[in-house]
């Protein structure tokens, strides 16, 4: 089992550094001078060559990746080149932020998503609406989804809050624009497990044995459906922690994606290499966490661990 | 084996069990008169595939009634439709009744009360039929907190009892695994626990060996035996080995496409099959285990129709070494052949054809009946070497 | 290991079709075979049998090339198997397959004729690129590749097999006029297995492995499938690898039987005398362990008194094929100490140790004594050309009835 942990945790900081290579090996394919982007949009050749002097753009390739990697495993990501300020600092600033939404928006995504999935099975009558919900959501754009939200909710009913600020009221929209645009995934796997489950010989043993149908759902079905939803969980939750960035757009949340956006349109190398660490952290160490609580629900998956 | 036969196509069903003697536990619901099982008229569909067409079988408190048929003779769907387990897509009509009563005419919630006190079902694979992810005791204790009202530390002990009485070893510490921890024989122990938990007067075993080696066939067997002598539960077995049939069954009922084709007590079947189809099923059984190796099985030929296309007449006259013209226009009815023998065929076999008493193996065969088996073997392999020719040669 | 290398089973002079020479394979430091040999005469077949865990699925996976020993060797008609899977292909060409579940064993999506003329093609390709494993069992499966048109073509081409030859393979395995566009689903357990025996024959395979070809089939499908075996056998002068747990059947079909327990090989010999004398006590389990022929015989199912004293043959044995056991299982049924070779409370066998000073079945043994603890027995070879590993073997004039052989 220990030994299991190590060997994830292990391979989880190999694919975190290999992510971490590639976008530092992208940021200078990309076309773009950062010195320019920074300079005032007047500025001389003089103020340019000063900057990049300042900032080591100047440095060959090699030199500039070995000095941000020797940063990188004393933990230091580096300083911001716009806002002059520690790229951990910026991060931590907005982590929260991002951490509630996300956890916010994976919660109403299982809430609505394993909703629709129990009404398809077992309302049987309700299934072809159910279906037509889910393809109508996943054919909408998240943004499309995120500003009807506002038009509706904020403008016309003025039941939530518009803009401004990461407050526990003005999470409800962004979180449930989230919800609505990912329940069509988990409507789906509940629905097949619950088909699959509902059709297995050990429910028919239930059956035999004369225990209600609430109970059978509850006992037998229920358990046997959690796990790939939990996998799925895990997943969401280290995609959303990288940043969401068209719903935080939308509804000017200040996480972790506006972040991202903002350093990508200034050339930020040191901001952009900072989310996307930080984003390969999250999906790891989510991954295995649901790995983990996989485990205690699904004995199956315990085997490799002898 | 004693008593009369009952002539009536039901009620000649069944004969009196090995163990008449023994009469129905003091646990058993409802009153105890009245056989184990008591299936009339059952007829089973799916759409247009008829799975089961117009069977009566019945099984007495204590009998082990084993119903013998291959893939796709209905003999699931009969057992299923006896448990009222089949799903609610079938068509069903007939009645079936257990320990009296008529569990066809009971209320969907009455049914599902009493329903674990009535039959006990044990699936084939237990390894399916067990929830992969609750420990085996608590899927045992189930029945004890559903039906018993028990808690759940009562239940606990209950099913670790029960565990125990299947003769698994360390029952408190086998309670706490999952099922894909236990090995085949152990899991289908579990089921059985499940099954006898609340000393039903009925078990249905689907084929509850067949996926088990023969080591751990032989020890189910044991263990099922040990029950019999124990319990006054009536058992209805389903299986196409002829071999648990030889070791458990008081009574065999033959199934082919949908129908009862033969039924009537065991040694009677064994040593006189009137069906040929039965005739066949021991044949091949008995050149399986006496004949020459190298040399070719006694072989039915051809295969039995599908469900949506059962022939007109008999439906086994296609494979038939006795077929006439009046087999593939007339259907043959379940008549009494002799004793409380029944066959449905227009020729069946009335005097012991010698040949297909099997031969004795092992250490509990007398040396007698392993003489016997000795003109047995040329004419089972001359048998089958015409039957193969007709299987095998392009048409 | 300190024991010597088991005299292989049916060689007569003659070079061996197949000769597994002290073979050894471990999973995680495991063994699933221990000190395995065995040796195939060309023309006879030899018959595995065994319960599930002892080793019998692992022998065919080595036998078809799919995995190498651990140390040991395996020889095809002399020649030693080579490393890797190009070099494997001139032997595998030799080789047919039938194994035991005929739903699984085919691709759903591939149609009679490509199904049939996969071995021929793999063959056709020999020099070329590497057709992926396809035809390997493990593999065959769910590796289809392009449009069927496109492999049809590059099947012909490759291998210039003629639909008149697919459709002449399908009638002697019993499917005359099958069409050659149909899919397997078409077809019942019976009808599937008689596709993969012409799969196996089109090639005219030197030597064909039948690994439980008829476990999950009805009986009188199961006897005609037999009967299709032996008549290939005969007409082809093919020489057969058949696997079973079921020992009625395995000795009616082989000539040579070895009997395997926890990946070892305990017993071999002729089949007639292994089936109806055996001499370990193992095999004697099984032979017991075999429902009776006729009610007045039963002897499994007859109540408590009947069981005392008996060899309750293999109280419940299962192990993963690969050898493995949970070792959660037994630590969940509360360590038990269960010794090698014995088995736990969840049911599971425990394989013994590489080179365990002890008999592996003396956990089980009803005749066991000190001895069988302390030592491994050597193999014995009797003049009748059957060996057996056991210090207190059942001699026939020790009383035990015999089972008059037909044969």
């Amino acid at each position: 089992m220990a030994r299991t942990l190590i060997r994830r945790i292990g391979y989880g900081l190999i694919a975190v550094l290999g992510v971490a290579i590639l976008a530092f090996i992208l940021e200078f394919v990309v076309p773009g001078d950062p010195a320019r982007a920074i300079a005032p949009r007047a500025g001389s050749a003089e103020v340019l060559r000063n900057i990049r002097l300042q900032l080591h753009l100047n440095q060959p390739l090699a030199v500039q990746f070995a000095d941000y990697f020797a940063g990188l495993l004393h933990g230091n990501l580096g300083t911001s080149y716009v806002q002059r300020q520690p790229v951990a600092t910026l991060i931590g600033q907005r982590l929260a932020a991002t951490g509630w939404l996300a956890l916010a928006g994976v919660a109403a995504e299982v809430v609505i998503g394993g909703a629709l999935g129990l009404a398809a099975t077992v309302f049987r009558r309700v299934r072809v609406a159910v279906s037509a919900v889910n393809l109508v959501l996943l054919a909408i754009p998240q943004f499309v989804v995120g500003l009807v939200l506002l038009l509706v909710f904020g403008f016309q009913l003025h039941a939530a809050p518009v803009t401004g600020g990461a407050g526990a009221a003005q999470i409800v929209l962004p979180a449930l624009t989230l919800g609505l645009v990912g329940a069509p995934w988990y409507a789906q796997i509940v629905a097949d497990q619950m088909q699959d489950s509902l059709a297995s010989a050990y429910v028919r043993t239930a059956v035999a044995k004369g225990l209600t149908d609430r109970y059978i759902l509850r006992r037998h079905v229920l358990r046997n459906v959690l796990s790939p939803a939990i996998t799925m969980v895990g997943l969401d939750l280290g995609a959303y922690l990288s940043g969401v960035v068209t719903v935080e757009v939308v509804f000017g949340w200040p996480g972790i994606g506006q972040l991202a956006v903002s350093s990508l349109q200034n050339l930020d190398r040191p901001v952009i290499m900072g989310t996307v660490i930080v984003g390969a952290v999250a999906v790891v160490a989510f991954n295995l966490l649901a790995d983990l609580v996989r485990m205690q629900v699904d004995p199956r998956t315990r085997m490799d661990a002898a | 084996m004693t008593g009369p036969a009952g002539a009536g196509q039901a009620a000649g069903a069944a004969g009196p069990a090995a163990t008449a003697g023994s009469t129905a536990q003091a646990g058993s619901p409802g009153p105890a008169g009245g056989p184990a099982l008591d299936i009339a008229g059952l007829r089973v569909s799916y759409g247009p595939a008829r799975a089961v067409r117009d069977a009566s079988l019945r099984v007495a408190p204590g009998q082990v009634v084993a119903l013998i048929g291959e893939t796709g003779s209905g003999k699931s769907s009969l057992a299923l439709a006896a448990a009222r387990l089949l799903p609610g897509s079938a068509e069903i009509s007939g009645r079936v009744s257990i320990a009296g009563h008529d569990i066809t005419a009971l209320g969907a919630a009455e049914f599902r009360r009493r329903r674990a006190a009535l039959i006990g079902y044990i699936a084939q694979d237990a390894m399916a039929a067990l929830n992969p992810v609750m420990p085996v005791g608590r899927q045992v204790g189930e029945l004890f907190r559903a039906h018993r009202g028990l808690g759940r530390r009562a239940a606990a002990d209950q099913a670790a009892e029960a565990l125990a009485r299947m003769r698994i070893p360390r029952p408190g510490a086998v309670a706490r695994l999952f099922p894909h921890q236990l090995s085949g024989g152990m899991r289908q122990r579990v089921m059985i626990a499940m099954a006898v938990a609340l000393s039903p007067p009925l078990l249905i075993a689907d084929e509850p060996t067949t996926a088990l080696d023969v080591s751990t066939q032989a020890e189910i067997l044991g263990l099922v035996g040990e029950l019999r002598a124990g319990s006054g539960s009536g058992i209805l077995w389903i299986t196409h080995d002829m071999g648990v049939v030889a070791e458990l069954a008081d009574w065999v009922a033959v199934m082919y496409a949908g129908r009862i084709v033969e039924q009537g007590p065991v040694t009677a079947i064994f040593d006189q099959p009137a069906h040929p189809y039965t005739e066949g099923l021991l044949r091949t059984r008995a050149d399986l285990r006496g004949g020459r190796p190298g040399t070719p099985l006694f072989q039915v030929a051809g295969s039995p129709p599908a469900p949506g296309a059962v022939p007109p007449g008999c439906a086994f006259a296609p494979r038939c070494p006795r077929a006439s013209a009046i087999c593939t226009t007339a259907e043959p009815q379940l008549a009494l052949v002799r004793g409380q023998q029944e066959a449905a065929c227009h020729h069946p076999a009335l005097s012991p054809p010698g040949e297909s008493r099997p031969p004795a193996r092992g250490p509990a065969g007398p040396a007698g009946p392993a003489a016997l088996s000795e003109p047995a073997s040329p004419a089972a392999s001359a048998g089958s070497a015409d039957h193969a020719s007709r299987a095998e040669s392009p048409s | 290991m300190n024991a010597p290398a088991v005299p292989a089973a049916g060689v007569a002079g003659e070079t061996a079709v197949l000769a597994f020479e002290d073979v050894r394979k471990l999973y995680r430091g495991r063994p699933a075979l221990d000190g395995v040999s065995l040796a195939l005469a060309p023309g006879t077949t030899l018959g595995l049998v065994g319960e599930s865990g002892s080793g019998k699925t692992t022998c065919v996976r080595l036998a078809l090339g799919l995995e190498r020993p651990t140390s040991g060797r395996l020889t095809f008609g002399g020649t030693p198997y080579p490393r890797g899977r190009r070099a494997m292909r001139p032997i595998r060409s030799q080789i047919g397959f039938v194994l035991q579940d005929p739903y699984d064993s085919l691709d759903p999506r591939m149609t009679l004729r490509q199904i049939v003329a996969e071995p021929l093609r793999a063959r056709g390709r020999a020099g070329g690129r590497p057709p992926g494993g396809r035809g390997d069992p493990h593999e065959t499966g769910h590796a289809a590749g392009g449009t069927s048109s496109e492999r049809n073509s590059e099947v012909m081409a490759a291998a210039g097999v003629s639909d008149e030859r697919i459709s002449e393979v399908l009638a002697a395995a019993g499917l005359p006029g099958a069409p050659l566009d149909s899919y397997p689903a078409r077809y019942s357990g019976g009808g599937r297995q008689r596709i993969a025996i012409a799969r196996a024959l089109i090639g005219d395979p030197a030597l064909l492995i039948c690994d439980e070809p008829t476990s999950s089939l009805d009986v009188s499908v199961q006897a005609q499938i037999v009967n299709l075996l032996l008549a290939a056998r005969q007409q082809r002068d093919l020489s057969m690898l058949f696997v079973s747990h079921d020992l009625d059947l395995i000795g009616r079909v082989a000539d040579t039987l070895a009997v395997m327990y926890a990946g070892q090989v305990v017993e071999t010999g002729p089949a007639a005398l292994i089936r109806d004398d055996p001499r370990h006590p193992y095999t004697r389990a099984l032979h017991d362990a075999i429902p009776a022929a006729h009610p007045a015989q039963r002897r499994l199912a007859a109540g408590p008194a009947d069981t005392a004293g008996s060899v309750r043959a293999a109280e419940a044995t299962e192990v993963s094929e690969a050898g493995e056991v949970d070792a959660r299982a037994r630590a969940g049924a509360g360590g038990t100490g269960a010794a090698p070779g014995g088995r736990t409370a969840s049911g599971r066998v425990i394989p013994a140790l590489a080179g365990a000073a002890s008999c592996v079945f003396a956990e089980r043994c009803p005749r066991v004594q000190p001895r069988c603890r302390a030592e491994r027995p050597l193999m014995i070879t009797e003049a009748e050309g059957r060996t057996y590993a056991c210090f207190h073997p059942i001699l026939s004039s020790s009383g035990q009835t015999e089972r008059t052989s037909t044969g």
